[in-house]
């Protein structure tokens, strides 16, 4: 019996899962026109992306270091004169300064996983 | 072209229209799940862009169900404002304030589809939307794209116990929806 159910439920999951792939290809013109849109926007924006990094990386080291630590000194002195009362966490300034967002931060769990994973799958 | 544009258009190509059917099923609104897929890889290739091509695929599904998520609580705001002011009802019949509950029409069937797998899409379509977002969103990740319970808790930001209770109320349910189609 429970074998039965194991197989009927195989068989209603493989069968869903063919509908929903026949739902991809019968996709209107329309909606595939604006999809492909879409699409060249976001590779348009990242080769935007990607051609400002590399301006970036052309800039002499010393400047670039100096404009971070001018960054970080605003930062910390901003964030004195705003927030007084706030616990001066060397972590926070480590945020704070660094080139990622608040976002990547958040997520450092996920990345932590990924990583994991990449290094047992490769 | 370079090879990472290269890799990129290949990797965004081969999720689009899954991601465009998943905020499909998820909104019933086909303007609204363009503009999530639009999001999604903007935001995508904004962030993750120079990560490693194998981490794409499930950091792509995580911002895709974030943004499908997102919808779902402005569409909520949205409904309790429209209520405030009285508006309620006539908010729901135009907006379909509750999209788990509204069943809308499906797009036009590709030439190709017959009548009777148009049916088994239609219900098929009808029957997650009527699932709670979480059980859908557990459903689609497991059961269509095949993912791992592990990688389904990180992209959901739950915990493994929580997806696998997600994805067994969602078959049943879906099983118990489609019995009379497939029995």
């Amino acid at each position: 019996m429970a074998v039965k159910k194991g197989t009927d439920e195989k068989a209603f999951l493989e069968r869903v899962r063919k509908t929903l792939d026949q739902s991809e290809e019968g996709i209107d013109a329309a909606t595939r026109s604006r999809l492909f849109q879409i699409r060249v926007d976001a590779l348009e924006r990242a080769g935007r992306k990607s051609r400002f990094f590399l301006r970036w990386i052309g800039i002499p080291a010393a400047g670039l270091a100096a404009a971070a630590a001018l960054v970080l000194l605003l930062s910390i002195s901003f964030k004195e004169t705003r927030f007084p009362i706030m616990d001066q966490n060397i972590e926070d300034v480590e945020i704070l300064s660094s080139a990622e967002g608040l976002e990547f931060f958040e997520d450092l769990d996920f990345y932590t996983w990924l990583s994991v994973q990449n290094e047992s799958t490769g | 072209m370079q090879e990472s544009d290269r890799l990129m258009e290949s990797f965004l190509k081969s999720v689009e229209k899954r991601a465009f059917r998943m905020a499909r099923i998820a909104t019933g609104n086909t303007e609204d799940a363009l503009d999530i897929v639009q999001d999604a890889m903007f935001r995508f290739v904004d962030r993750y862009g120079r990560r490693s091509e194998r981490e794409w695929k499930p950091l792509f599904y995580r911002i895709l169900q974030n943004k499908i998520r997102d919808w779902y609580r402005r569409k909520a705001v949205r409904s309790r404002i429209l209520g405030w002011l009285g508006r309620g009802k006539e908010g729901q019949e135009e907006n379909g304030a509750d999209p788990l509950e509204g069943i809308a029409d499906l797009d036009c069937p590709g030439p190709q589809q017959t009548a009777e797998a148009a049916d088994d899409l239609k219900a098929v379509e009808a029957a997650l939307r009527d699932l709670p977002l979480r059980q859908q969103q557990a459903f689609l990740l497991r059961a269509w794209d095949e993912m791992s319970v592990s990688e389904t808790s990180r992209i959901m930001k739950c915990s493994e116990g929580s997806v696998k209770t997600h994805y067994a109320r969602a078959v049943r349910s879906l099983r118990d929806k489609l019995e009379d189609r497939w029995p």
